[in-house]
């Protein structure tokens, strides 16, 4: 075997062996939890208690994030009352871990909307959206927490997986 | 990045296409493959480190197996194409089927096994196709070379095609773009192709989502017969006009740079038989199967037996390549189960029944079909089809209400999925060309303003296909 083709061999499964190390850094770092949605929900939702938050059904969850209720193993949306509200909690059990990366790209895109209509018009919710909500993604679950108790939920939330 | 975020048209694409226009002729694939780079990893940086590691791995298998065989040594080229073919096999494999099989086995054994977290690239099914068909090619010497590495990097990341496809054939690529010196640009059919996708998708697509997406959230188990029906057919068109609308806007873009790409959608709803439905639907996975499955089993070739056996293979494959669920299973199986039944025993037959009875036939198949495409599990999807013939629950309030609502717009979605407004185009632009450029550019207008409306107001809408 020559040198030139030594080294193209090298570079070929260095290549591969690279996406292997990726994929197994992954799934080390990322373990998903075996815990109950409704337990986690339990857990977390009472953290957030708020007359401004209603439970939404599924043609609010498409609404506001975009996403069909239907497609995750459990799912659980407290949406502001009115327009004047802005806290808000969703709570997402994923079926497919592989989806959690659309989960926090919606979460994110509904939270850049709701600084744009309050920024400039509602110095409160603006400041709670800026300063007091979360996104977190932990394996299979998916925490997206708009509240003055965030840190709270935060904490039921991990505590709970 | 997806083409109806409305940085995509409004700023990415006209961008690519003044610097593409702009920099000499020596510069602009390099140019578009740093335009695609950019593309892939606006939403996640890792789907682009991903996609780089498996064009370096492909191309140079690729240029090894070529030299191994132009210096006759057979078997070491044989070993080079198992080995990346089985590579790339993995990669797919994992990132789409990984936590399929582990959950399934977990639930077997009734324990908790690992799973993936890594988020599945972008167009990971459309790309790996690209590759593996391209070490098919040079394997069999379909390809005279395997070019220069900024040829095949655009061959695989060409931004227009990368998300969803048409999955494209080198040699295809090669003619238009890769040897030619200055490629034949056709901007304003472009622009019209584009902009036609781009209103199929946000104008149809999203509205007719706005439909399906209660009914799907409803247990079938309460719904009437009517409901399910208009769910179903929510779901039908909603598919056609956000895939067939997504693969306009590739054929579009692909046109502003000077690129053909297979046409992927021949009015799939008007075909007389679930063969005929896969010459127009999705006619470039049809394709990639017919060419690098089917035929290498040896086809038609062989008699009945291996006929249905080779059928049979391709189905299961189309069925998993859609995703991993049983679902999808069952839906390939489903459709290789139509079409043996089309080429063995109904051969003589289906000639004789009256075209809109085989169309009708047909258009419910493929609705059966989807039924199982769009539920979460085996079990839900036979009950949703239990209530779609379930005439003791023909309709209720809740019935009457989608009626209401989504009759119109299902009657302007099947005139849409027909040539008739095509062919009135047509009709009028020679009955009446003085004034029909000007109604065309007013249609378009009002088309473009509806859609970065209905953009502005979707938080996010992404295409179907992007997550296969």
């Amino acid at each position: 075997m020559d040198v030139k083709r030594l080294a193209a061999e090298a570079v070929r499964w260095l290549c591969a062996a690279l996406v292997l190390a990726l994929m197994i850094g992954s799934m080390l770092k990322n373990r998903t939890s075996s815990a109950e949605f409704g337990d986690v929900r339990d857990a977390v939702a009472p953290t957030v208690q708020s007359e401004n938050m209603q439970e939404a059904d599924a043609q609010l969850a498409k609404r506001l994030y975009g996403l069909n209720p239907a497609d995750y193993e459990g799912f659980y949306l407290l949406a502001p009352v009115s327009n004047m509200d802005a806290e808000e909690l969703l709570l997402v059990k994923l079926k497919d871990v592989s989806g959690g990366e659309a989960l926090k790209a919606a979460a994110e895109a509904r939270l850049e909307t709701q600084k744009n209509a309050f920024d400039g018009y509602g110095t409160d919710q603006f400041a709670l959206l800026s300063n007091h909500a979360s996104i977190e993604l932990r394996g299979n679950f998916f925490l997206f927490v708009v509240s003055e108790h965030a840190d709270a939920a935060v904490g039921a939330f991990s505590a709970a997986l | 990045m997806q083409f109806n975020d409305l940085l995509f048209p409004l700023v990415f694409l006209p961008l690519s296409v003044l610097l593409f226009r702009l920099v000499p002729a020596a510069f602009k694939k390099p140019a578009l493959v740093l335009c695609s780079c950019l593309f892939i990893a606006w939403g996640s940086p890792q789907d682009l480190l991903l996609t780089l590691l498996s064009v370096v791995f492909n191309y140079i298998s690729a240029r090894e197996l070529y030299a191994l065989r132009r210096q006759g040594e057979e078997k070491k080229a044989k070993a080079v194409f198992l080995s990346a073919v089985i590579a790339d096999l993995l990669f797919l494999g994992y990132f789409k089927y990984f936590n399929f099989v582990t959950s399934n086995l977990g639930a077997l054994f009734k324990t908790a096994l690992v799973k993936n977290t890594l988020a599945v690239p972008m167009g990971i099914s459309f790309f790996t196709f690209s590759e593996l068909s391209f070490l098919f090619d040079v394997y069999r010497e379909r390809v005279a070379a395997p070019g220069k590495p900024m040829d095949f990097a655009l061959y695989v990341l060409f931004f227009p095609k990368f998300g969803s496809g048409p999955i494209m054939q080198y040699k295809d690529m090669e003619e238009q773009l890769l040897s030619r010196p200055a490629p034949r640009l056709k901007t304003e059919t472009g622009v019209r192709v584009f902009l036609a996708g781009l209103f199929k998708k946000v104008l149809l697509a999203n509205t007719l989502g706005a439909v399906f997406t209660p009914i799907s959230s409803m247990d079938p188990a309460s719904m009437s017969m009517v409901t399910a029906w208009i769910g179903a057919l929510s779901y039908a068109f909603m598919l056609y006009y956000d895939f067939s609308g997504y693969s306009d806007m590739a054929l579009g873009i692909g046109k502003i740079f000077g690129v053909d790409l297979p046409v992927n959608f021949r009015y799939p709803y008007l075909s007389d038989s679930v063969s005929d439905f896969w010459r127009r639907w999705h006619a470039s996975l049809g394709a990639w199967f017919r060419d690098y499955v089917y035929i290498p089993l040896g086809g038609s070739r062989g008699g009945d037996l291996k006929t249905v056996r080779n059928l049979t293979v391709v189905w299961l494959l189309t069925g998993i390549w859609h995703g991993a669920n049983w679902t999808f299973l069952i839906w390939g199986v489903f459709h290789g189960a139509v079409i043996v039944l089309e080429k063995f025993v109904l051969k003589n037959a289906l000639p004789r029944i009256p075209l809109p009875l085989r169309r009708a036939g047909t258009f419910l198949a493929v609705l059966a079909g989807w039924v199982f495409f769009f539920s979460p599990g085996v079990g839900p999807a036979f009950s949703y089809l239990g209530r779609m013939v379930s005439v003791a629950h023909f309709t209720d309030r809740t019935a009457g209400y989608y009626l209401l609502t989504a009759l119109p717009l299902l009657i302007v979605s099947v005139i849409g999925a027909s040539p008739v407004v095509r062919n009135a185009a047509v009709a009028l632009k020679r009955s009446h060309k003085k004034w029909f450029f000007v109604a065309e550019a007013a249609v378009f207008a009002l088309g473009l303003g509806l859609s970065i409306a209905g953009m502005l107001s979707d938080t996010y809408s992404s295409f179907l296909y992007a997550q296969f």
